[in-house]
């Protein structure tokens, strides 16, 4: 196994013994690959975090590096990986407090602590909002830095549950880009399907197991189970099979132009 | 119950560094028996503003022959806020279990009926929930479930407007229709006014009968079904997938129809191919 993979296996869990929201969960986390968690409503796509985040006691194994979490060690799992919940909320009064409230936590010096901040403001331009307070910004901005004073730790792995969707798509993008270049693998909780087709894999889960996993575009092309599950699938996806299947072309595409070119001879 | 803003605004800090302005010289209509999709940030006063929670700080509203202005005396406000629901997608609630939570809300609001349990089911029903939630805890329950709890509460006062903050957002697919198919048979059925407010065009796509376009307070567009191809719209909002893919056809020199359904979008291009 690669150093940084995390393999989940036989998870069980439920909060009060009757109502089992995992019977049988199983998968890994692979480092530099990034994941997008999703299924239907209530099938316990939010658990799934919180129990990522130490936060409940649960049956099976989160076996990090060949080492097995236990109540001893699951510091390491904390410090693995960070998760960013909907209902997290901001508690500093300004953008840069908020951002040096982890790095504080971790004990870094005052230079480290600047080093990243400037960092994230190089790449992400933000030195308007930095002195702001939170309260003022737009969703856009404010989602954003409730992402990023979870990434600014530089986790190995960075969950979000279904925040993405409100940061709008040029954000969106540089966001993807800052965690790649800082080596934080993302995995993406998601309801948007058009999400989707920024990360490598796919982990749906239904009725407490894993009912599909793998690469992005092997699990979309089970269309039939997925729209069965109750999801659509993202729009070029869905146009091309539909095209597909009427025999004007005859692959997936993903790029508006080449769908055009070859519609169109 | 027909709407009316007149002149509406609604700014906070005003003529100071942190002024917000939530709404900024609006003038709209809302017909009774409609539904409306409302696009842009901070649209959630407006859920406050109907309700006398908040105040305007100019202008008036008027529903049905009452107005609602910066300082006018209204006589029972318990009566109007009976009529109107908002839903806010709570994350805390005041009851433990589904069936107190909503017990309660309809104690609120004074609805009265002979067998409460029943009306609760039936409500719970109505969001596509079983009988089952009735002692569930709320806190127990995942994102979705509180949302439909919420709805609910609201539906289980029928009040004859709906003003909808955010309910679609982290919805899947097979929710989001159901959710539709409701909205569409509320309004026509029972002539319910929904207000749908959101920050994804896509989501009133077959269920709004006008769209209604705001940046910083101002009301910049508002249209029928035509307005997602409005190029006015798009300095502001996301471009939904299929008005990007049709244009982007269009700019090849294909002439296609502009649609919003993607079954409809393939039976063109299978026309013009």
């Amino acid at each position: 196994m690669l150093m940084g993979n995390i393999r989940i296996k036989n998870l069980k869990f439920s909060y009060d013994n009757k109502h089992e929201i995992f019977t049988n969960v199983d998968f890994y986390l692979r480092k530099g690959k990034t994941l997008s968690i999703i299924g239907p409503a209530s099938s316990g796509k939010t658990t799934l975090l919180r129990l990522m985040n130490g936060e409940f006691d649960y049956k099976g194994e989160i076996i990090i590096n060949g080492v097995i979490v236990n109540k001893d060690n699951f510091g390491a799992l904390r410090k693995c990986i960070a998760v960013v919940f909907r209902d997290t909320s901001l508690l500093a009064d300004t953008v840069q407090d908020e951002l040096k409230f982890p790095l504080e936590n971790m004990n870094l010096s005052l230079k480290d602590i600047n080093t990243r901040i400037n960092d994230i403001n190089e790449f992400f331009s933000i030195k308007k909002i930095l002195n702001k307070s939170i309260s003022s910004l737009s969703l856009n901005d404010q989602t954003l830095v409730k992402i990023l004073s979870y990434a600014i730790m530089y986790p190995t792995y960075l969950a979000i549950d279904d925040l993405l969707s409100d940061l709008n798509t040029r954000t969106k993008i540089l966001l993807l880009n800052y965690l790649n270049s800082k080596h934080i693998t993302l995995i993406n909780v998601t309801t948007n399907m058009e999400d989707l087709l920024y990360t490598d894999y796919i982990l749906c889960i239904y009725k407490g197991i894993n009912a599909v996993d793998g690469k992005t575009l092997e699990v979309l092309k089970n269309e039939k189970l997925l729209k069965r599950l109750g999801f659509d699938l993202p729009f070029m996806v869905d146009l091309s099979f539909q095209l597909e299947y009427y025999g004007l072309i005859n692959k997936v595409y993903l790029n508006k132009e080449a769908l055009v070119k070859s519609l169109w001879k | 119950m027909e709407i009316i803003f007149n002149q509406l605004s609604y700014v906070i800090n005003q003529k100071n560094s942190k002024e917000i302005k939530y709404l900024d010289n609006v003038n709209l209509v809302i017909n009774g028996g409609n539904i409306v999709g409302l696009w842009g940030e901070n649209l959630e006063i407006i859920g406050s503003l109907l309700t006398v929670i908040k105040r305007p700080s100019k202008g008036e509203i008027k529903l049905d022959d009452l107005l609602i202005k910066k300082s006018t005396h209204i006589n029972n406000v318990n009566g109007l806020r009976k009529r109107i629901g908002v839903f806010l997608s709570k994350s805390y609630f005041n009851e433990k279990t589904v069936k107190d939570e909503i017990k309660s809300v309809m104690k609120n609001f004074e609805y009265k009926t002979r067998n409460v349990t029943k009306h609760i089911v039936d409500s719970l029903k109505l969001v596509g929930m079983s009988e089952d939630y009735l002692n569930r805890n709320i806190n127990e329950l995942s994102f979705t479930e509180k949302k439909k709890v919420e709805l609910a509460s609201i539906l289980s006062y029928n009040p004859e407007v709906i003003v909808l903050n955010h309910f679609y957002k982290g919805l899947i697919f097979r929710d989001r229709e159901y959710f539709k198919k409701l909205f569409l048979k509320l309004k026509n059925r029972l002539h319910k006014t929904i207000i749908v407010i959101e920050s994804e065009l896509d989501y009133f796509f077959g269920l709004a009968d006008k769209v209604y376009i705001f940046d910083k307070g101002k009301l910049i567009v508002s249209g029928g079904k035509e307005i997602f191809y409005n190029d006015k719209i798009y300095p502001y909002a996301k471009m939904p997938k299929i008005v990007e893919f049709t244009k982007y056809v269009q700019s090849t020199g294909h002439k296609i129809l502009e649609y919003t359904d993607i079954k409809e979008l393939i039976k063109e291009i299978y026309r013009n191919v």
